[in-house]
């Protein structure tokens, strides 16, 4: 099996909210507070810091290039899974599925909680 | 150099069974007090033409040159229009949903008037699984999955998700 088929990218939509994060610590706060206004939108991705709107846009576009030389036919086939938190606004999201569309992706899935209570991303 | 002879027994190995079970017990005490298990996800998969589909429709006729800011044309006999509440209070939840069909359209109050709406659609539209759905831009997007399921509970299951009024395109770019 091609590794790409199976590749997904989890990308986490979400407000800056400060009550949410004042468990992190005062130097991961500070960091996240002297990037992010309350209530700005932010993109968060595992292993990445988290980043504006237009930081992801270029993330973005190098991933799908590094995809496509890694690529053995040249294809993309990774998929993005998308999580928004609940108090996300629907502009917010439909901007990163159309930055998500424009860079090449393709495969796009979202994902919402069904139960319980919505975590903190 | 002379061999020396231990003929005393090897002492004796105990284990200490007690302090190891009450750490164990303890141990699993702690992991079951601190799990905090993440809410349940379900998924939408989003219809977007599959990389054959596209290739099959440009070996027939040549195709006119993408717009890539145009949205991607999707039928459907059912439009859902989520209109959003602007006030600083209750900013962001569902002032007016509407359903337009080709007969015409019609204003439901919230989500059970909206789905007895939509199980009689599903009944006479053409295209029975497709439905599109377009929120205003400052709808939380929990108001915007609980209007998907709302449909998808009525029985059209592929949901797609169209431009807000009034979205600018420039800010993608």
């Amino acid at each position: 099996m091609d590794k790409n088929e199976v590749d997904v990218l989890f990308v986490n939509v979400r407000p800056f909210i400060l009550k949410d994060y004042e468990s992190k610590g005062a130097t991961a706060l500070q960091k996240l507070t002297d990037k992010f206004k309350e209530g700005d939108p932010f993109i968060i991705i595992l292993g990445e810091e988290p980043m504006r709107f237009s930081e992801f846009k270029f993330w973005l576009r190098n991933q799908f290039n590094t995809l496509k030389r890694t690529s053995k036919d040249g294809k993309v086939k990774t998929t993005i899974v998308m999580r928004a938190h609940k108090l996300t606004d629907y502009d917010q999201v439909y901007r990163v599925l159309q930055m998500c569309k424009i860079e090449g992706f393709r495969q796009i899935k979202l994902r919402a909680v069904t139960k319980s209570v919505a975590q903190p991303i | 150099m002379s061999k020396h002879k231990n003929d005393e027994p090897s002492p004796e190995v105990i284990l200490p069974i007690t302090p190891m079970l009450d750490m164990a017990f303890q141990l699993l005490t702690f992991f079951i007090f601190t799990y905090n298990p993440s809410g349940m996800e379900g998924q939408f998969d989003l219809s977007l033409p599959s990389e054959n589909e596209a290739a099959a429709k440009e070996t027939k006729q040549p195709p006119p040159p993408p717009d890539p800011d145009a949205p991607p044309k999707i039928e459907a006999d059912v439009t859902i229009v989520v209109e959003a509440v602007t006030d600083d209070i209750n900013r962001g939840e569902i002032a007016k949903i509407h359903i337009k069909q080709n007969s015409g359209s019609v204003i439901v109050g919230d989500l059970k008037e909206l789905f007895d709406k939509l199980k009689l659609a599903n009944e006479t539209a053409t295209e029975k699984e497709v439905i599109k759905i377009q929120p205003a831009s400052k709808l939380k997007w929990s108001n915007v999955i609980m209007v998907a399921d709302t449909c998808r509970k009525a029985g059209f299951k592929n949901v797609s998700f169209v431009e807000p009024p009034g979205f600018n395109i420039s800010v993608v770019n």
